[in-house]
Parts: C-alpha cells; sequence; structure tokens
C-alpha cells in the first residue's frame, strides 16, 4: 500500500478526508471543510485550501469522504483504483482475505466466497455499493466472489460493527464499494485483460467521456474459466481434475454525473451483473451437474446538496436480483428473486466547528419470490431514524449515534454508539468504540418451508474495541504499529438446524456467541535509492465462542465456533523501482473446525510482478501474478479442495487517465 | 447372497412359522409412480395389524415416519427422488412397500392381536436416495470409503423392540452398507431386498428404528436417513393382506438329509420352490404341488442350503443341512 495520497491528483475523491495539519494529527477545522466540501462541485474553490493542508498520511487509515461513512474510533482501510491495480485481486473476496487478515470461506476457484470478519458469520459483514446496502434480503449475505473490484473506484473496509449508522448486517465488519465523478476527465479510455491458468480469460473496457459539467463512466467486462484444475487427493492416489466448475460473467457499469451547479450534483449509477457458474463436485462426490445463475440490476440516483452550514444527501435505489440454482442430476430447480426499493435522506449540519449533527431516514421495501416460501410473495418493510452527534477538538474526536428501527410495524431495540479518537501527541493515538448491533432475520430465516420461524427475533450485542496506534519515523524509515482489542457477545444468534422432535431444518434463535480478540497490525516503509521498500503485516488472535450447549449443531459451550480460525496472519513485502512493482504476499490461516472434520492450517503465498510505463497520454502496464506460489494441498472449506500454483498475467492500456 | 444369507439365518431361528402372515402393502393400489406421505393428516397406514405412523406438517409440506410407495426410479440421486427403493420395485417385484425417513427414531406398532408377539422379521433394503448419496456423494453427503475408497464406512439400521412400553436391551444391526472391512472389495451397499431376523427380540408391542452413519457432522448425520420394508413376517396376525390359516405351513424334513427333502405347505396352490447355496447361488428350481413334493438332493455337495418357496400368496424360506 502507497503511504501517501497526492493531493493534486485527488482533490475530488480523496484529499477531503485527508486533512491533517503539519503534525500529522487529524485538525478538526480541516476534517469540517472536508465534510462541507463534499459536493464535488465546491472543490475548485476550496482546492488550494486543502491542498495547503493535507499531507501524506497512512494509507490503511483514511477518514472518509461520505455523508454517513464518519465512524469515529473504528478501523478503516481503503484502496483507491491505482492501490487496486496493483494488487493481485480480482474480487472482493481476494482483496479482503490478502489485504486485510479477514478469513474468507472460499469454496473454491470461483466459487461462492463469504467472510468471517472478527468471528461473525456471513451474514454480519454490510456490503454497500454508494452507501446503500446489496446484501440478498433473502439469504442476508453476498457472494463476495461476484463483486468485481474493477468495476470500482473506491473500496473501504471496516472492521468492526456500526449498526447506528448503517443498520442491520453492521456488526463484524462493513465493506463500501463506490462510484465517484472526475469533473476534471475528458475521454479516457482503459482497457484490462487477463490470461490465466485453468481457461481463466478476463477483459474489460471503460470509457469515460465528459466535462466539467457532465460525466459518463461506461464498463464492460467479461469474465471466463474453466477452473478445470487438478488437486491432490491423497499419497499414492493420482491427482483429480476439478469438473463442471466453469464460470462466466459480464458486467455493465455506467455513471453518470451531473454538476448541476457548484452546490449541488445528480449521479445515476446503474449495475448489471449476469454470471453464471458450475458448481463442482466435492472431493468426496463423483460428479455434479449443478450451476447457479446470479443476475442482478441495480440503480441507485443520488443527489448532493452542499449548505452554507452542512451537507445533504437524498438517494434512492433499485435492486432487482435473481439466483436460479439448478442440478440437473437431482432435478432440483430453485428459483428466486427479490426486488429492493431504497430511499433514503440524510442532512449534516456543523455549529461552531467543534459539533457536528447528522440525522438520516431510510426507507426500504423489499419482496421475494421463491416456490420454497409459505406466502406467494412475502415482503417486508422497514423505515429507520439515525442521528450521530460528533465533537471534535486538537486532540479529541468523538461521535455519539443513536438509531431507532421500525421493521414490519416491530420496534427493533434502540441501537446506540460511542466513539472516539484521541491523540496524546502527534505519533500516538488512542480510539475506541462501543455500540449496540443487531441483524435482522433474513426472508428465508422468516418464511422457508419448512423450517421458516415467523416469530424470530433480531440477533443483537455489544460491542468494544479499542485501539492504539504509533507512529515512528527515522532516518526515512517509516514505522506505523497498531493493537487493537475487541469484545463482541451477539445474543439470540439464528442457526438452522433440526431440532427435537423434528424431521426438517429450521432457524431458530438458539445461541449466544462471544467473540473477542487481538489485531496487530504493522507497517513499515524503507525508501531505498530511487525505490521504496514496504511491509504490511497483520495477525488476528479471534475467539468466537458458543456460549449456549446445544445438540444440533453439536457444541458444547465454550466450543469455538466452525469456520473461525483463532490465528491468523498475513504479510505483504513489496518493493518499488520507477515503474517496477514487486510484491509477495504470504497469508497464514490456523487450524479450525469444519462442519465433519478438522480443516488443518495452510500457508499460501502469492507474487506480483508489475511495469507501468507511460508514452504521452498512454500507460501501460505488464502484470504477471502467480498465486499459491509454494503449490500448497490446501482446503478452506472441507471437502472443497483448492487449486495449486497457478498464474494470471495480462495488459492494461489506458489513454488519458486522470486518478 | 446376503439376501439369503439373511433368510439362512431367520429360517434357523423362526422353527415354527405356523399361523404367520406376510404383511405386505400391495392393498395400496396406488396409481403408478406415485405415493402416499401422509399429506392427508390421517398419521399413518394400518396395514393388517401393522400400523406406520406418519407425522405430516401441512404448513411445511414436510412428513417424516412412514411413506407408501410405488415408485420405480434408481437412477435419479437426490432428495426429489425420496421415495424409490433401490432395487426398483417391492420384494421379488411386487409394487408397492413402504418407505421410512427420520433422522431421530422411527417407530413401527402392532395391533390387536400381534401386539405384544414375537415378530420374526421383515424385509429392508436402501432407498434410492441413500443408495446413490453413499455410492457417488452429492453436495452433503460423502461417498462411501472417502477419498482413498479406505474410510471404514457405515449405514446402520439398527432395530429394537418395545415391549409394555419398555424399550429392549437387545438389538439387531443391519448394514445398510458396510466399508469397514480391511479388503475394499467386501464393502458393499445393500442394494437388494433382504431379509432382517427379529426373532432374537421377543415379543413387541412396536419396533423401533434407528439410523446411525459414519458420515455425520456437526448437524447430525450426512447421509440420508431413509430406508424401505416390505415383506413384515408377523406372528398371529391377522392380516388384510395374506395370511394362512393352516397349522402347519412349511415343513421341510428329513433334516439334516442326505439324498432327498419332502416339503410340505398349506399354501393350497403350486408353488415355486428353490434352492440356494450359502454363497446364495441358485441351485436347484423346481415347481411343486398344492400338497408339496419331494425334492431330490443327492447331488448336492455337504453343506447348508436354503429352499425358498414363492406362490401366489406366499413366500417363506426354510434352511437344511447335507451331509
Amino acid at each position: 500500500m502507497p503511504s501517501k495520497v497526492n493531493p493534486s491528483i485527488d482533490t475530488h475523491c480523496y484529499c477531503l478526508f485527508l486533512t491533517f495539519n503539519s503534525n500529522n494529527v487529524c485538525h478538526s477545522k480541516c476534517f469540517f471543510y472536508s465534510l462541507i466540501f463534499l459536493a464535488w462541485g465546491t472543490l475548485e474553490s476550496y482546492g488550494q485550501l486543502l491542498a495547503d493542508t493535507t499531507l501524506s498520511i497512512p494509507s490503511v487509515e483514511i477518514k472518509s469522504t461520505k455523508v454517513r461513512n464518519q465512524s469515529v474510533g473504528g478501523n478503516t482501510q481503503a484502496w483507491t483504483p491505482a492501490q487496486l491495480d496493483r494488487l493481485p485481486a480480482n474480487n472482493l473476496a481476494e482483496l479482503l482475505a490478502h489485504q486485510t487478515g479477514t478469513y474468507i470461506k472460499s469454496y473454491g476457484l470461483g466459487s461462492l466466497a463469504t467472510s468471517s470478519v472478527r468471528g461473525a458469520s456471513a451474514g454480519h459483514t454490510l456490503v454497500l455499493w454508494n452507501g446503500l446496502p446489496i446484501q440478498s434480503p433473502m439469504l442476508g449475505q453476498l457472494d463476495l466472489a461476484l463483486l468485481s473490484l474493477q468495476a470500482m473506484e473506491s473500496v473501504e473496509f471496516t472492521r468492526g460493527g456500526n449498526a447506528a449508522l448503517w443498520g442491520s448486517g453492521a456488526i463484524g465488519g462493513i465493506v463500501n464499494l463506490d462510484n465517484q465523478a472526475n469533473f476534471s476527465q475528458k475521454l479516457h479510455v482503459k482497457s484490462n485483460t487477463l490470461f490465466g491458468s485453468f481457461g481463466q480469460f478476463q477483459q474489460q473496457l471503460d470509457v469515460g467521456l465528459g466535462n466539467q459539467k457532465i460525466q459518463s463512466v461506461t464498463r464492460l467486462s467479461h469474465q471466463q474459466a474453466t477452473n478445470d484444475f487438478y488437486y491432490f487427493l491423497a499419497d499414492g492416489l493420482p491427482e483429480r481434475q476439478q469438473t463442471n466448475a466453469q464460470l462466466s460473467q459480464q458486467s455493465l457499469l455506467q455513471d453518470l454525473y451531473w454538476k448541476w451547479n457548484d452546490r449541488r450534483q445528480v449521479a445515476l449509477h446503474f449495475w448489471h451483473q449476469q454470471s453464471d457458474r458450475q458448481i463442482p463436485p466435492t472431493n468426496v462426490q463423483n460428479r455434479s451437474e449443478a450451476h447457479q445463475d446470479d443476475l442482478a440490476t441495480r440503480v441507485i440516483m443520488e443527489v448532493k446538496q452542499v449548505t452554507d452550514r452542512g451537507l445533504w444527501q437524498a438517494k434512492m435505489g433499485f435492486f432487482n436480483e435473481h439466483l436460479n440454482y439448478f442440478d440437473d442430476l437431482i432435478l432440483l430447480e430453485s428459483r428466486s428473486h427479490f426486488q429492493t426499493y431504497l430511499a433514503e435522506i440524510t442532512g449534516q449540519w456543523n455549529w461552531k466547528e467543534q459539533h457536528q449533527f447528522l440525522v438520516g431516514n431510510t426507507h426500504t421495501y423489499t419482496r421475494a419470490w421463491s416456490a420454497g416460501y409459505r406466502e406467494n410473495v412475502p415482503s417486508e418493510y422497514k423505515s429507520a431514524l439515525f442521528t450521530s452527534w460528533k465533537y471534535q477538538t486538537e486532540k479529541l474526536k468523538t461521535q455519539l449515534s443513536l438509531r431507532q428501527e421500525i421493521v414490519d410495524n416491530q420496534w427493533v431495540p434502540l441501537v446506540p454508539a460511542f466513539g472516539f479518537d484521541f491523540y496524546v501527541n502527534p505519533d500516538f493515538s488512542i480510539k475506541g468504540k462501543v455500540s449496540r448491533n443487531y441483524r435482522l432475520p433474513t426472508f428465508n430465516d422468516r418464511f422457508w418451508l419448512p423450517g421458516g420461524n415467523p416469530d424470530l427475533l433480531p440477533e443483537s450485542g455489544w460491542s468494544q474495541e479499542l485501539t492504539l496506534a504509533k507512529t515512528r519515523k527515522k532516518s526515512g524509515l517509516q514505522l506505523q504499529t497498531s493493537l487493537t482489542v475487541f469484545n463482541r457477545t451477539i445474543d439470540n444468534w439464528i442457526l438452522w438446524s433440526i431440532r427435537e422432535g423434528q424431521s426438517f431444518w429450521s432457524a431458530n434463535n438458539i445461541t449466544k456467541v462471544w467473540s473477542r480478540g487481538l489485531e496487530p497490525r504493522l507497517t513499515l516503509s524503507y525508501p531505498l535509492k530511487n525505490s521504496t521498500l514496504q511491509f504490511r503485516g497483520g495477525y488476528d488472535y479471534i475467539r468466537s465462542t458458543n456460549q449456549v450447549p446445544l445438540d444440533n449443531p453439536k457444541m458444547a459451550a465454550g466450543d469455538q465456533l466452525i469456520y473461525t480460525p483463532i490465528h491468523q496472519a498475513f504479510g505483504t513485502l513489496s518493493w518499488e523501482w520507477k515503474g517496477l512493482y514487486v510484491a509477495y504476499q504470504h497469508d497464514f490461516t490456523g487450524k479450525t473446525d469444519g462442519i465433519n472434520d478438522p480443516l488443518e492450517s495452510f500457508q499460501v503465498g502469492n507474487i506480483r510482478l508489475q511495469y507501468t510505463g507511460n508514452i504521452t497520454k498512454y500507460k501501460g502496464t505488464l502484470f504477471l501474478n502467480f498465486n499459491n506460489l509454494w503449490d500448497v494441498d490446501y482446503l478452506v472449506v472441507e471437502r472443497r479442495p483448492m487449486p495449486g500454483i497457478h498464474f494470471q498475467m495480462g495488459v492494461k492500456v489506458s489513454f488519458n487517465e486522470k486518478l | 447372497m446376503k439376501f439369503y444369507f439373511t433368510c439362512c439365518v431367520f429360517a434357523f431361528y423362526t422353527v415354527q412359522l405356523c399361523a404367520q402372515n406376510v404383511i405386505d402393502f400391495e392393498g395400496f393400489n396406488l396409481e403408478s409412480e406415485s405415493f402416499l406421505n401422509g399429506a392427508d393428516e390421517s398419521g399413518g397406514f394400518s396395514v393388517g395389524a401393522v400400523f406406520l405412523p406418519n407425522d405430516y406438517n401441512p404448513d411445511f409440506g414436510s412428513w417424516t415416519g412412514w411413506a407408501i410407495s410405488n415408485t420405480t426410479d434408481v437412477t435419479t440421486p437426490g432428495f426429489m427422488n425420496q421415495f424409490s427403493a433401490f432395487p426398483g420395485s417391492g420384494l421379488d417385484g411386487s409394487a408397492h412397500y413402504a418407505v421410512a425417513f427420520s433422522y431421530s427414531e422411527n417407530i413401527m406398532n402392532f395391533t390387536g392381536e400381534a401386539a405384544g408377539q414375537p415378530i420374526s422379521g421383515m424385509y429392508i433394503t436402501n432407498s434410492t436416495y441413500a443408495y446413490l448419496s453413499m455410492q457417488e456423494g452429492d453436495a452433503f453427503a460423502k461417498r462411501f470409503g472417502g477419498i482413498t475408497g479406505n474410510d471404514p464406512d457405515f449405514f446402520l439400521l439398527t432395530i429394537k423392540a418395545y415391549s409394555d412400553g419398555v424399550l429392549s436391551a437387545d438389538s439387531v444391526d443391519f448394514y445398510l452398507a458396510d466399508f469397514r472391512f480391511a479388503d475394499n472389495s467386501q464393502d458393499y451397499i445393500v442394494d437388494e431386498w433382504t431379509f432382517v431376523d427379529l426373532s432374537t427380540l421377543g415379543a413387541a408391542d412396536s419396533l423401533s428404528f434407528q439410523l446411525t452413519s459414519s458420515d455425520v457432522g456437526q448437524f447430525g448425520m450426512n447421509t440420508p436417513a431413509y430406508f424401505c420394508v416390505d415383506n413384515i413376517f408377523a406372528t398371529e396376525l391377522v392380516s388384510s393382506t395374506t395370511s394362512f390359516n393352516s397349522p402347519t405351513l412349511f415343513e421341510v424334513f428329513p433334516n439334516p438329509t442326505t439324498n432327498y427333502v419332502q416339503i410340505k405347505h398349506s399354501a393350497k396352490e403350486s408353488v415355486d420352490c428353490t434352492i440356494f447355496n450359502m454363497e446364495g447361488k441358485l441351485v436347484l428350481r423346481q415347481t411343486l404341488g398344492i400338497d408339496g413334493g419331494r425334492i431330490d438332493v443327492q447331488f448336492l455337495p455337504k453343506g447348508s442350503y436354503l429352499i425358498h418357496l414363492q406362490g401366489d400368496h406366499i413366500r417363506l424360506a426354510r434352511m437344511f443341512l447335507k451331509y
């Protein structure tokens, strides 16, 4: 990760919130300014001011641009397109796995991938696209392997919950995927072609066109893979070739931006994505003919208005998604479909520079179709009112948030949160957060036949976290360290299981989960002659235990949750010299329990070689990735083999691109 | 082969099968390729002196306990084919059979005079769903033998008897699949109707069936919890299906023998008599008259043999020893 953000190229998107004074301590006045100036149209008039006060900061600790994305006390990592471009990660699952230490439960190359952040479940990671949640309301989660990074201009990941601001599901972590305008762009074109092992082929074309009033960005992408890798079975047995594992995905993302005037901007985002994936057999299954088609159309329209004392933003969203699962072998055809309508308005006011108030109101209406549901077309209406008060001085920043949500005329418990950042000195800070978080039952939890339970309660609980961060600079060496300790309990944890006297699986609030852990992080940068050497790494110690003895699933009180390793570590060593970039990343995942068997710990290494050069307005990048460099045989999900060493190589060409 | 081994055991222990009834399910007369899964919410199926409980949930459209079926699909894996017996029919090509499904205890009740009487046995086999899951694996359950073929997997049906509300300590274990052999060539998944001798359980008001598998995870058994039953042999039953009123149903004498066996039965019909060796190989077939007949066994090697009688209304087995 680069450690500097250049304000001269980032004024439209990023530097607004990177407003540090010369002591590298966040300055309250600057922060207010940056929030006020969020509307892109106002930037020209304040650019100089910001440039004067913006210095380089650790890239892993970025404060947010968005009206609501202002969590104080939490830990956020963010990536710009330039940073994403040099990572050997094509989708969100790979990014989180290798860059954040998040445990990604991957069913194999190109297959389903979900996350477990701080020992939480897959449904406890909230994914937002331009500020609106895109989780499937039917499943409560999202397949992170389907979210291509190339379609995004900004990716942020926050460890820890923040349901007070973001609502249901923001328990373990929050991912924010954003598309943002750059009104300084004219015609710009970017092409990205990738070939790789196992029939992998990706082609992406981005075309941007516009002026200082209107911008259009069109992104077309196609990827395919056979994923027919050979994998190890057992000593003395020949390797087996993966079958029925083909992937095909196409997407179109269209962004339109209109700068109405210097204080108002209108944006329209349209994202259409289609994926056809075969579901390969397990390593103890002879064959599979299952395949899954995902079709998603998402539209968001937003208006931002800057006022003298603040900013307001209105959004409307419409998500229409299909998930169709077929298994020709067992004559199964399962089609599901949902539509979500969202409306949201948020306002932010500043008072006397030290105070900032935020009020927001969201409305969400969802309908879902599935032959498996007890009702023809079950629906859900949610409305939430949320507010926060932020107070900040030169050394202290606090934020108190509150949310009240009502779901189908049922009140969800009041959700408060409090966070603080305290800068003891320019090199040492303490920050912490206490919040109540919750997750509503999904449509499947409530309506599935059999087993759906309309009387389910929301999962809810409290979380606390505290982070100590220290920065040192000496002889060009820059050292950033941090240690986060967290604690979280979730009551009414929903599990699907066969209950006593039942012959079918059903959803019930049957347990309580206690998660706690440590997250040390280290970033070390050392400038060599004309080059930079950087190491960034982290370790997670996570205990996430079931607190209620259960017969089904068979878990004693104190047992670690399945698919939740206690130990995880990751590290990336990179070297950059002129246009050459070399990075080696190494991940360690400790042993964990699966549903049937324990899973052994494993270590995987990846390497990326990249060269970027410019000729006039053209920029070209050649890259080569070797994944699983040490050809390790490992399983993330039991019975689901992962590929050995494999490569990706490609070329990126851009014309007139300004990042 | 295992079928006839089982029958031999059965024959040893059922010295007297007088006044035996064979409860089958042909009386249901279902349309072809159909099933009853309790959707009428009657709570079960009465067949002669046997009652097979069924718990149907109208809200969920799900069932547990017993179903009656005549579906014949032996190739489609998965739960969409949950009502088929793997042999493709009931016993000996009959149409109907019972399907049991439960991850917990499954009960078979005996009513009337049959309650409290010994149960001789019944024919049991795998459902297609369970068989193909064990043979090929599926998205949830493993292929038996595992990756190497050496995993000591098993799919076990344990049968116990309830008498006066007390569950018997004794049990009969019937392996619907057994991969625990050191020699993998001996591994098997039951693919035909197999007689399971229950006479050792003694008097029973009801029978308890419990499935267990080596393929079990935190959420319970992965192997589909299904098995199929046909032709229940009970004592002193008053059956609506097949009954024999003669006090002497089936006699084989002399036993042991050297040259011939004399067979008597009371089927009042000609029957097909087949003799199998202990390897399950057919060694002799002969049609007997309505009173029975004499069969020359001089040419047979010394050893134990099984005589099987098959008529329109009977299906019986006995064992004899040739020396």
